[in-house]
């Protein structure tokens, strides 16, 4: 065996390095891409879903479409919010597929109470009372607080992904942080 | 593809899997996406359908191969053995056949054992 | 402050009108002013105690979500298997791009080499060079003629230390050798840029974007 040759490793390569390698076919790079940014995705897909098996699903097509369109982004440096946008509008879908299926009865306004097994582990300091409260919020106003808090999108991004208003949005959102506002006095 | 076919595909398949320098054969057809798995037999890929392409083309039979090979071995010299073991894998039915051959990985031979392990865990 | 619990997607009625123990603000007026910096009522703001009350919840509500967010990633960090699961499907993906001809004995034959596997080789046969992580590798020409002119194109990461006149040579005579050996295209040229100089290993440096040509 010789010895490694002293090199830059992929893993401290910049975004921008590491986009142009994958672009020409590198899967190494992407892979440290994934991994530099997958769990940031994973964990908003989770809150925009509400469950880890759509996050999953919205992580993988994430991946897969940045792998095959990778040539189109001019500017590597981007490359973190570029993904958290596909992966945004990803989950959306897939919930929106999901609603589709669903009973029309069952749809708009209705929370979905299903807990997401991490906000299990995320004890103490209000962040457990605060991730309940978000998972409480009917799916519509919880998009919208997550879409803007968590994956910093206008108003108008907002609207445009979930097809609505931006008049919507902003009522929306109103109502999610009227009610995290008044949760929140309750656990503090 | 008729039975016959199929038959000539696996015998293709084979020969050009036992070429030295050869690592591993791709789907003619599909998109080069999710093939390589199965390291030991030294087909990387064996997705349902073969990996050798034949269909007949106007009384014509085309033969599809793509496959990886590894980096001590010229590619332009490696894929035209390749060809040339289709062809005599063909034998009579090789006068007019048409062969096409694509090297689409070329793999340092030090790499092999992490390529044949990541396969593995499929 | 009002509360907008009541609000519908409907334009909210002009506030004129509020009760006179409220100071008429909404959250989202004081949302905005928190994201923007500004606003027509950053005086009012400044000295209303209720809207001050607002502006500190809505402050711990801001860095509350910020850290759930962090959270939801150490977490997903933490356990990686289902990121294991999705990449070991794209670990072993090529990209094929063009391809480039390779001469035949049988005029019936139709032998080529993807111009993937070439870049894939380039680029490893750079990075197997000390002090040098290739990063942009492509080939410019028209590739799927036989024997036709190309010229390589390479960007680099250099680890700081190393010559560079060095290492661009090197690098080149590795780049023209693996070229030559696995292609039947003609080598005009290998064009490198060291866009970048890294201290071991580790953070970046600012790069000279230095030019070096043959």
């Amino acid at each position: 065996m010789t010895p490694p040759p002293r090199d830059v490793g992929l893993d401290a390569l910049p975004d921008v390095v590491l986009c142009e390698r994958a672009t020409d076919g590198d899967t190494a790079a992407f892979e440290v891409l994934a991994r530099r940014y997958g769990p940031m995705m994973r964990g908003y897909a989770m809150r925009l879903t509400g469950s880890t098996a759509d996050a999953d699903d919205a992580v993988q097509e994430t991946l897969i479409h940045a792998w095959d369109h990778l040539a189109d982004l001019r500017d590597g440096s981007v490359v973190k919010s570029w993904l958290m946008r596909i992966c945004g509008r990803r989950s959306i879908d897939i919930v929106r597929r999901r609603r589709e299926h669903a009973d029309a009865d069952t749809l708009a306004g209705v929370p979905d109470h299903r807990p997401t097994p991490e906000s299990a582990t995320i004890a103490g300091s209000g962040l457990d009372s605060l991730a309940r409260s978000l998972e409480a919020l009917p799916a519509e106003q919880r998009q919208c607080w997550v879409l803007k808090e968590m994956g910093g999108l206008s108003y108008e991004e907002i609207a445009e992904q979930l097809r609505i208003s931006s008049e919507s949005v902003r009522g929306r959102l109103a109502r999610a942080r009227a009610t995290l506002m008044k949760d929140m006095e309750g656990w503090r | 593809m008729s039975p016959d076919t199929v038959g000539l595909a696996r015998e293709i398949e084979a020969a050009v899997a036992a070429v030295e320098g050869v690592v591993g054969l791709y789907p003619p057809h599909s998109a080069l996406r999710s093939v390589l798995s199965a390291g030991r037999s030294r087909i990387l890929a064996t997705d349902g359908e073969g990996l050798a392409g034949l269909r007949e083309e106007a009384g014509v039979l085309v033969v599809h191969v793509r496959f990886a090979g590894t980096s001590d071995h010229p590619g332009p010299s490696l894929v035209r053995r390749v060809a040339h073991t289709v062809r005599t894998t063909l034998g009579e039915r090789a006068a007019g056949a048409e062969v096409r051959v694509q090297l689409c990985a070329i793999v340092a031979p030090a790499d092999l054992p992490r390529v044949m392990d990541a396969a593995d865990q499929d | 402050m009002t509360d907008e619990t009541n609000g519908t997607d409907a334009p909210r009625p002009a506030r004129a009108d509020s009760p006179a123990d409220d100071c008429g603000h909404s959250l989202e007026e004081l949302g905005e002013y928190l994201e923007t910096g500004s606003s027509p009522y950053a005086a009012h703001f400044g000295q209303c105690p209720q809207c001050q009350a607002g502006l500190a919840s809505l402050r711990v509500l801001g860095d509350l979500t910020r850290r759930l967010a962090e959270e939801d990633t150490q977490a997903a960090a933490a356990s990686d298997g289902w990121l294991q699961d999705i990449l070991s499907n794209l670990r072993l993906e090529t990209r094929a791009g063009r391809s480039i001809p390779v001469a035949s004995e049988n005029p019936d034959d139709g032998l080529s080499e993807t111009e993937g596997a070439v870049v894939a080789l380039i680029r490893s046969a750079g990075d197997a060079i000390d002090g040098v992580t290739i990063g942009k590798c492509r080939l410019h020409g028209d590739i799927t003629r036989p024997g036709a002119p190309t010229r390589v194109e390479l960007s680099v990461t250099a680890l700081h230390g190393y010559r560079l006149p060095a290492l661009v040579d090197a690098l080149r005579t590795s780049v023209g050798e693996v070229f030559g050996l696995h292609t039947e295209l003609h080598l005009d040229g290998v064009d490198i840029t060291v866009a970048d100089i890294v201290q071991d290993g580790q953070g970046t440096a600012p790069g000279p974007g230095l030019e070096e040509h043959p």
